[in-house]
Formats: C-alpha cells, sequence, structure tokens
C-alpha cells in the first residue's frame, strides 16, 4: 500500500523537541513539498525526503516546490502553522500523495538531512495534463490546520 | 386443195404460258383456219339448172402436241405445334404421256390421268412440343381448425462482396435527424486537453501529553513510635 493516510511523523515530533524545526514565516528553515506516485511507500515512519517514486513530469522538479511558511499561532489549547497553496503551472503530473519536508533544519542538537514533517495521502491519483496542479491546504485553525499541536 | 397445217407445240398458245396450265384441265385449242388454194369445179354442160352440187374434201388435218411436264419437287410443310416435318425432294418425271399405264400419246385428250403414286421417305423428323398452359383465375376457399405449423429454416449465408469505386463524388445535403440511441466510435487525431487539478489536503495535529511528576519532601524524622492494641 503506497499511501494509507496522512501522517505527521513520529521522526518530526522527536526533532520538535531538539528545537530542529523553525516555521516562522520569514526567518524559520525553508519547508518544502515532493510529490510521489502510488508506488511510494510513506507512512508515520517515514523520516526523510527520498527521490525513489517521486513523480516527475511537466514543469516539475526533483525535490518538490518551496511552501511559503505562515506564522505559527495558538488557538485555544492548540498551537497551528500554516502553508499557502502550492502550485505547478502549466504542468502534466500525476501524483498519489505528498511529503513535506525541511531542508534547513537546525542540526545543532541532532543531526538530520531533509527530515519529513508530514505525509500527505491525496486519496487517489490526482493528474494535470498542461494545466496547473495545485495542492491547497485547508484552514488554518485549531481543527482544521495542516500542523496542529493541541 | 390445199391440206393446212396447225401445230400446237406443248402448251404454249395464246392462253397459256409454256408449261403454265394445270395438270388435268380441259385447255380449248385455237381456233384452225384453213385456207383453200384453188378449187377447181368441173361441171358439166348437163348440169341440172336446179342447183349446184359441189363436194370438197380436205385432206387430214394432223395435230401435233408435244407435251413435256416437269414437276420439279414436292415441298409439304406441316406443323404439330412447333414441329417441323421436312421432306427430301422428290422429283417425279413424266414425259409426255408416256407412263405406266398409257403409252406414248395413247391417253385422250383432256382426259384426267392419275400420276402415279408418288412416296417419299423423311430423313429424319424431329418434333418440339411446347406446352404452355395459362390459368387465369384459381379460387379455393377452406377453412382449417387449428393448424399447427412447425417450420424449420436452414438459411446459409455465405457473404456478399462488393466492391465499388467512385470517381468523383460532390454532394451538397441538408439534413436533419432525429436520433434516438446512437452509438457511435470516433476518433479525434490530436486532442489537447488542459486540466487541472486541486488536491484538498487535511491537517494532521500531535497531542502533547505531559506525564505525571513525583513530588516528595522530607520526613519528620522525630517521631515517638508507640503501639496500640486494636479494640476487638
Amino acid at each position: 500500500m503506497a499511501f494509507s493516510g496522512n501522517f505527521m511523523c513520529t521522526s518530526f515530533k522527536n526533532e520538535l523537541l531538539y528545537g530542529a524545526h523553525d516555521f516562522d514565516a520569514s526567518t524559520g528553515d525553508t519547508f518544502k513539498i515532493a510529490l510521489y506516485t502510488s508506488s511510494a511507500t510513506m507512512t508515520a515512519a517515514t523520516t526523510a525526503y527520498a527521490t525513489t517514486n517521486e513523480t516527475s513530469g511537466t514543469a516539475y522538479v526533483a525535490g518538490g516546490e518551496a511552501l511559503t511558511p505562515v506564522n505559527p499561532v495558538i488557538s485555544g489549547t492548540t498551537a497551528l502553522t500554516d502553508f499557502s497553496d502550492e502550485t505547478w503551472s502549466t504542468a502534466t503530473i500525476t501524483a498519489r500523495g505528498a511529503l513535506i519536508y525541511n531542508t534547513t533544519p537546525n542540526t545543532t542538537s541532532i543531526a538530520l538531512t531533509n527530515p519529513s514533517v508530514v505525509v500527505l495521502d491525496f486519496g487517489s491519483d490526482k493528474t494535470s495534463t498542461a494545466g496547473d496542479f495545485t495542492v491547497v491546504f485547508p484552514t488554518a485553525d485549531a481543527s482544521n490546520a495542516i500542523i496542529r499541536i493541541a | 386443195m390445199t391440206d393446212a397445217t396447225v401445230t400446237f407445240i406443248g402448251w404454249s398458245s395464246s392462253s397459256q404460258s409454256w408449261g403454265g396450265g394445270p395438270w388435268g384441265q380441259d385447255e380449248g385449242l385455237p381456233a384452225a383456219t384453213g385456207t383453200v388454194g384453188t378449187v377447181s369445179v368441173d361441171a358439166a354442160s348437163d348440169a341440172p339448172a336446179t342447183g349446184l352440187a359441189a363436194t370438197a374434201s380436205v385432206g387430214d388435218v394432223t395435230v401435233t402436241s408435244v407435251n413435256a411436264v416437269s414437276v420439279t419437287g414436292v415441298a409439304a410443310t406441316g406443323g404439330v405445334g412447333s414441329a417441323s416435318v421436312g421432306l427430301g425432294a422428290r422429283v417425279i418425271f413424266s414425259t409426255g404421256w408416256n407412263s405406266t399405264t398409257q403409252s406414248w400419246g395413247g391417253g385422250p385428250w383432256g382426259q384426267d390421268e392419275p400420276l402415279p403414286a408418288a412416296t417419299g421417305s423423311s430423313g429424319t423428323v424431329s418434333v418440339e412440343a411446347a406446352a404452355g398452359a395459362s390459368v387465369t383465375g384459381l379460387e379455393a376457399t377452406a377453412s382449417v381448425g387449428a393448424v399447427t405449423v412447425i417450420a424449420y429454416s436452414s438459411v446459409t449465408v455465405t457473404g456478399i462482396a462488393a466492391t465499388a469505386s467512385v470517381g468523383t463524388v460532390s454532394t451538397q445535403t441538408d439534413n436533419r435527424f432525429e436520433v434516438t440511441g446512437v452509438q457511435a466510435t470516433g476518433q479525434v487525431g490530436s486532442v489537447t486537453v488542459i486540466a487541472d487539478a486541486i488536491i484538498n489536503v487535511t491537517g494532521v495535529y500531535a497531542t502533547g501529553v505531559v506525564g505525571p511528576v513525583l513530588v516528595y519532601g522530607r520526613i519528620i524524622p522525630d517521631q515517638d513510635p508507640n503501639w496500640k492494641n486494636i479494640a476487638a
């Protein structure tokens, strides 16, 4: 099974405690989103970006695209962060899921290379043909934000 | 006295051409005229005064007739349906009166004379009979109580191949079709599809859990240990 749902990677939780990820919109790390085919196997145990089974196609560059982070906020007892929607324009792409990972983690306390953050399951193959391939992130609130810590 | 001789040759006469007269039909002879050259009369002087008597005689009159009749075949055509009977050519020559029943010149003039029987044999007679019957108007009325018809049909179709070629066809049509239920297979040469893919993802969350803490302090060391019996 290639994808079986959305996961916050376990290693990411650990790395939070090491202070390896900074989601500040201006001074924070660089987070990317990479697309994968249905042949990829990604779960909560995924620890880092890999090129295996990464999507290829027109307007897609290996490694994916950099996300535009939104400053973390607190909603009630929940802390959350968000990204702007990501679009591959005039792209011919087929992808089954995605991986958000940090290309510039803080490695002061832990050795990391492109550590994974979350695994996203699209539910089925999504295809664009000479069109826009857009990943729309959910509403940034305590119940729907892409990354929440309650 | 001078003899007068009238000669008739065959049937050629003033009324019939040669061989033109039918067989066995009377034919009148032309009138014969004769002239008497010189008649000498010797009369005695003592001839009675009551008249003159003269006796004249005409010599013999000889009529010579040479008849030649040629019958050049008899053709008979009989039709039975579509049969043709052809007899070979039969030629009967009868020259003059010389025949089996009459010697030459032996028959009297103008008397019927039967021809000998003519017999012929036909080589091959082919008879083709074509029967054609035309029946117009047959009418029958019948009634049947109950009829059960069981029909077995075996149809073998061995294909039809047609080859047609059309040189140049120019058509101008104004067609309006109302079609219900049409299945068509079409091929499109080149198709450009611009499709957008929009993926709405759901967020992930982590729950922070704070573990229990153990809080302890020093115990009071000055104690007065004692015991008491438990009431029964």
